[in-house]
C-alpha cells in the first residue's frame, strides 16, 4: 500500500464502518414501550392536528431528498466533473529527476524510484477519462503532451536520473492549466516548486560523503613535483571516517584515511609526483553512503615531459632569452646561429620547439616555432607592415593562454612590424593606436607564434613578467592542452572535433550548431576529443558541493515514512461521497422517521 | 348486601324519586305524571258531563252557578319504563376496571330508585350490540335480581351505539327514560348513534365515566399505543407538547359530548373514577334534576 492509495482505502473503510454502525444502532435500538389505552380515538385526533405541519415539512423534505438522491444517482452514473474550464480532466505530474534524486533511502529505493512508484499508484487510481502530462525537470521528455494514462505510465517508467544541477519545471508546463498538478521532488536542487503545484516530497535524509573538487598542479618552487588537491564534503549528520583513493591509468595508487565531521568540508593535498600522466580516478569510500554519484571523479594528469628548445639567434652570447630558458627546469635548450640552422637538415634537428630571435627562416619549420622580430617572408601566414611607432601601449587579449598572468604594461618597442591580412590567427596583444597586432599565434599541428619586435628593439627582456610570458609560451606550444572540466551533460568542444571517445574507446556522436560542436557526456568519466590541433581531454565529473549536499531540501517534510499523498480527489469521488451520504440519509430517514416518529 | 351498593348507601337512596321532564306514557299506576286523565290529584281540565262518568268528579259549584253539569278532570299518575344501558366494551376495563365498576354502581343506583318508584326497569349490557339484557321489572323485590345481573357482567367487544339502539328499540318499546352509561370512546358521531332514540321520543340521561389515565396519561417517549377494543397499535413519540395537546383534546372531547346531550335537552353527568362515587353520584343526579 502506498501513500497515495491510503486515503481511498481509508475512505472506503470509513464508509463501511459507518454503514455497519447504522445497522448496529438500528438493531440495538431500545425496545419500545407498549401501552394499552382505552381507545386511540382521541390520540388520533391529537396526532392528526400535530402532524399537519410536520407532514407538510416532511413532504417537502422528502421531495428534496428524493431529488437529491436522483441527482446523485445521475452523478454516479455519468460521473460528471465539477471542475470547469481548460484544465478539466487534465493531470500534470512533474517528476524531479535531478541528480540528487538518485540518493538511496533507508528502504533501498532511490528518491526517483519512490517518486515514480507514488506517481504510478496515483495514475492507477485515476479514472480512465483523464489525460496526463508527464514531465521531468531535466527535459528528458522532449515534447511534453497530455496522453492517456497507459502511455503516461510508460513515459514515467522511462524517466531516469539527469545530470543538470539546475533542474526546472518547464515554464510552458508551469503555465498549463490542469485539474491536478503535482511535483514529486526531494526539494534539494529543484527547490520550491511553483505555487500552483502541490508537492509530493520523497525527501529522506541520508548519509553522504562526496568529492566536491579535484585539481592537479605543480608544486610551487619545485616544478618537478606535482600534487593533487581533493576537496571532500560530509553532507550527512554524523561524522565519518572515509578512505580517499587515487588511482592512475598506469596503476599507481595512493590511499588516505580521513575523518570528517558532520557537515564539514575539508581539502586534502596529496603528492602525486610518482604518477604517470594519463587518466586519474579519485574515489572516496565511506560506510552507509547513500549517494554514490559524487564518490568518484575522473581527471587527467597531463604529461610532465622535458621540452627541447632550439634557440636560433644571431648573437647568442648575450642573449637573455637563452639565460632564461636555461633557468627553466623542464627546458633543455641548445643554441645555433642562423647559418647553422640553414645548413641543417630540418628533420634531423632534435628539438620540440624552435625559437628564432631576430632570425626568420626561409621556409616554415616543421615543428612549433616562435619568432621574435619578424621580417617579411613569403611563408608567413600574415602580412607584415613597417608601421611601428617608437612608443606603444599594449592592449592585451587576456583570454589568450600566452597572456595568463602577464601584463606587458611597461613594454617599450623602438622598432618593428605589425601584422595583418590573415583570419586564422589569434592576436594575443596589439598596439593601442590600432596600428595592428604586435603578435599573432596560429594553432595547428605545428603552431607558430610571431612577435613583431625582438629583444633588441624592445625592453621586453627587462620586464618582470617576461619569464612568465616565456613559460606560457613553452606550455602552450610544448605541453598538452589544458583539460576541460565539466559536469555531465552537453559539452561544447573548442574548435572542430574529429571525434569524441570515452574511456572505453566508445565513440560519442557530435553535432554542430552555429559553428560550435557539442557532444553529450551522459555520465562521469574522461573523454578524449580528437581535434585538428591534437587531442583534448574532457574530465566529466559530478564533483560539486551543491551536488553533494543531498540533504539541503527546501521542503519542510523530511521523513519519507511521513509521506502523505495530497488530496487526490477524483472527478467522481464527490458524487460517490454524496451518494453514500444520500444513502445514509435514506437509512436514517427510514429508521428514525418511518419507524419511530409519530405517524 | 352487595359488592356494588352498601346498606347504608341504599338507605340514603330510599327517599329519592326520579324526576322526568315530560309526562310519561306508562300503562300502570305509578308516581309520574302522565298525559292521561283520571284519578289523580292534580287538576287538569273541565269537560261536559256524559252519562256514565264518575259523579264524584262533578263540579257542583259550577252546576249551581250555570245550571250545567261539568266534570273536573285530574292528571293520572303512571309508571315509566326505564332503560338502563351499560357500556360493557373492553374500553371500560381501563383504570383497573374502575370505569366498569362505576358504571355498574350507577346503574344499580338508578335501578334501585326506579324500582322503588314502581317503574319498570330494564337493564342492557352492550358493546357492539346488546350483550346481556334484563327485561323490565317492577317492584323493590326485583332489586336482588338486578344486582345479580350487574355483578355478573364482564366487559368484552367493541363499542357500537347505533347498532345497539337500532336492535333494541327497533322492536317497539314504550317511550321512557333511557339511561346511558358509557365512556363515549367511539369514532361514530353521537348524532348518528342517538338518532333512533330521538325518533322514538325517549328521554335520555347520559353518564360519562372517565378515568384519570384518560384525562392525563402518564406516558412519555417512544410508545406503542394499543387500542383496548380494536387492538390497533399506533407508534408515537410522546413529547410534553404532544401530551399537553392530548389533555386539551380530551377536555374538548368531553365537552363536545356534554354539549351534544345538552343541546338535545337531555341530562349529562360526568363521573371520574377517582372521585368519591357515592357523593359524586348523589350530588350529580340531584344537580341534573334526575332525582329529588
Amino acid at each position: 500500500m502506498t501513500a497515495l492509495s491510503l486515503p481511498i482505502v481509508f475512505f472506503w473503510a470509513s464508509t463501511l464502518l459507518a454503514i455497519v454502525a447504522v445497522i448496529l444502532l438500528f438493531l440495538l435500538r431500545p425496545p419500545v414501550l407498549q401501552a394499552l389505552v382505552s381507545s386511540n380515538v382521541v390520540w388520533k385526533q391529537v396526532i392528526r392536528v400535530s402532524q399537519a405541519l410536520n407532514d407538510r415539512w416532511r413532504w417537502w423534505l422528502s421531495l428534496l431528498l428524493a431529488t437529491l438522491i436522483i441527482l446523485l444517482l445521475l452523478f454516479a452514473i455519468y460521473r460528471p466533473d465539477l471542475s470547469e474550464g481548460e484544465g478539466r480532466n487534465k493531470v500534470i505530474l512533474v517528476i524531479d529527476n535531478s541528480p540528487t534524486m538518485a540518493a538511496r533511502m533507508s528502504n533501498g529505493m532511490s528518491r526517483l524510484d519512490m517518486a515514480k512508484n507514488l506517481a504510478q499508484d496515483f495514475l492507477s487510481e485515476l479514472p480512465g477519462d483523464r489525460t496526463v502530462l508527464i514531465v521531468d525537470t531535466q527535459r528528458s521528455v522532449a515534447i511534453p503532451e497530455f496522453t492517456n494514462i497507459a502511455l503516461a505510465k510508460t513515459i514515467l517508467d522511462d524517466i531516469e536520473i539527469g545530470t543538470s544541477l539546475n533542474p526546472v519545471v518547464p515554464s510552458k508546463v508551469s503555465r498549463e492549466v490542469a485539474e491536478h498538478r503535482f511535483v514529486f521532488t526531494d526539494g534539494v536542487l529543484l527547490g520550491t516548486p511553483p505555487d500552483t503545484y502541490e508537492t509530493v516530497s520523497v525527501f529522506e535524509p541520508i548519509s553522504n560523503v562526496g568529492i566536491t573538487h579535484v585539481d592537479f598542479a605543480l608544486v610551487p618552487g619545485n616544478p618537478g613535483e606535482r600534487q593533487a588537491f581533493v576537496e571532500l564534503k560530509n553532507a550527512g549528520f554524523e561524522p565519518r571516517v572515509v578512505e580517499l583513493d587515487l588511482n592512475s591509468e598506469a596503476g599507481e595508487s595512493l590511499k588516505r584515511k580521513i575523518e570528517i565531521k558532520a557537515g564539514e568540508k575539508i581539502g586534502q593535498i596529496l603528492n602525486i609526483s610518482s604518477f604517470s600522466s594519463g587518466a586519474v580516478r579519485v574515489s572516496v569510500t565511506s560506510s552507509q553512503d547513500g549517494f554514490r554519484f559524487d564518490d568518484k571523479v575522473f581527471d587527467y594528469l597531463s604529461s610532465k615531459k622535458e621540452i627541447k628548445v632550439l634557440l636560433i639567434s644571431q648573437n647568442s652570447a648575450d642573449d637573455k632569452v637563452l639565460k632564461l630558458l636555461e633557468l627553466m627546469p623542464r627546458v633543455d635548450v641548445q643554441v645555433i646561429d642562423a647559418l647553422a640552422y640553414s645548413s641543417a637538415v630540418a628533420d634531423e634537428l632534435e628539438s620540440d620547439l624552435l625559437l628564432f630571435n631576430r632570425v626568420v627562416p626561409e621556409s616554415r619549420p616543421n615543428r612549433p616555432t616562435v619568432i621574435f622580430g619578424v621580417k617579411p617572408a613569403k611563408w608567413l601566414p600574415v602580412q607584415v607592415t613597417d608601421a611601428m611607432s617608437t612608443q606603444v601601449e599594449v592592449v592585451k587579449n587576456s583570454a589568450h593562454p600566452l597572456m595568463q598572468n602577464v601584463s606587458l604594461r611597461d613594454l617599450i618597442v623602438e622598432g618593428g612590424v605589425v601584422f595583418g591580412g590573415a583570419s586564422d590567427v589569434i592576436v594575443p596583444f596589439l598596439t593601442s593606436k590600432s596600428e595592428g597586432p604586435l603578435a599573432v599565434t596560429q594553432g595547428g599541428v605545428n603552431p607558430i607564434i610571431l612577435f613583431g619586435f625582438d629583444t633588441e628593439t624592445s625592453n621586453i627582456e627587462l620586464l618582470a613578467d617576461f619569464p612568465i610570458l616565456l613559460a606560457n609560451l613553452l606550455t602552450w606550444m610544448g605541453d598538452e592542452p589544458a583539460i576541460i572540466r565539466a559536469p555531465p551533460g552537453i559539452i561544447a568542444i573548442p574548435g572542430g572535433a574529429v571525434r569524441v571517445n570515452g574511456m572505453d574507446g566508445e565513440e560519442y556522436p557530435t553535432w554542430t550548431v552555429a559553428d560550435q560542436t557539442y557532444f553529450n557526456a551522459i555520465e562521469a568519466g574522461l573523454y578524449t576529443i580528437t581535434t585538428e590541433d591534437g587531442p583534448l581531454r574532457v574530465a566529466v565529473s559530478q564533483g560539486a558541493e551543491r551536488f553533494s549536499d543531498v540533504n539541503q531540501s527546501r521542503i519542510s517534510r523530511v521523513v519519507a515514512a511521513d509521506l502523505t499523498a495530497p488530496n487526490l480527489s477524483r472527478g467522481f469521488s464527490l458524487a460517490v461521497i454524496l451518494c453514500l451520504l444520500a444513502f445514509g440519509l435514506l437509512v436514517l430517514d427510514w429508521t428514525l422517521f418511518h419507524r419511530r416518529v409519530t405517524q | 348486601m352487595s359488592s356494588l351498593l352498601s346498606k347504608e348507601f341504599l338507605r340514603r337512596l330510599d327517599g329519592l324519586t326520579l324526576l322526568l321532564r315530560r309526562p310519561v306514557s306508562g300503562h300502570l299506576r305509578g308516581q309520574h305524571r302522565s298525559k292521561r286523565t283520571g284519578g289523580g290529584m292534580i287538576f287538569s281540565d273541565y269537560r261536559p258531563y256524559s252519562p256514565g262518568d264518575d259523579v264524584r268528579n262533578l263540579d257542583w259549584a259550577t252546576y249551581m252557578r250555570l245550571d250545567r253539569l261539568v266534570l273536573r278532570l285530574f292528571e293520572e299518575e303512571a309508571d315509566t319504563p326505564i332503560y338502563i344501558f351499560i357500556d360493557s366494551s373492553n374500553s371500560m376495563l381501563q383504570a383497573d376496571g374502575g370505569k366498569f365498576l362505576v358504571a355498574k354502581k350507577l346503574a344499580a343506583i338508578l335501578s334501585y330508585i326506579g324500582l322503588l318508584n314502581h317503574d319498570r326497569v330494564s337493564l342492557a349490557a352492550f358493546s357492539d350490540g346488546v350483550v346481556r339484557e334484563l327485561p323490565g321489572r317492577r317492584g323493590k323485590n326485583q332489586m336482588w335480581r338486578t344486582l345479580h345481573f350487574l355483578e355478573a357482567l364482564k366487559p368484552s367487544g367493541i363499542t357500537n351505539y347505533a347498532d345497539t339502539f337500532k336492535r333494541y328499540f327497533g322492536g317497539g318499546r314504550t317511550r321512557g327514560l333511557v339511561v346511558f352509561i358509557s365512556d363515549f370512546l367511539q369514532q361514530e358521531p353521537l348524532e348518528l348513534s342517538f338518532k333512533p332514540i330521538k325518533q322514538y321520543g325517549h328521554e335520555v340521561f347520559a353518564s360519562h365515566v372517565i378515568s384519570p389515565s384518560e384525562v392525563s396519561p402518564e406516558l412519555g417517549g417512544e410508545v406503542v399505543l394499543v387500542d383496548s377494543e380494536t387492538n390497533e397499535s399506533m407508534n408515537v413519540h410522546l413529547t410534553e407538547t404532544l401530551l399537553r395537546q392530548y389533555r386539551e383534546a380530551f377536555v374538548d372531547h368531553c365537552s363536545s359530548i356534554e354539549n351534544f346531550f345538552r343541546r338535545s335537552g337531555w341530562g349529562y353527568l360526568r363521573i371520574n373514577t377517582d372521585d368519591n362515587f357515592e357523593e359524586a353520584a348523589l350530588i350529580g343526579l340531584k344537580k341534573e334534576r334526575l332525582t329529588l
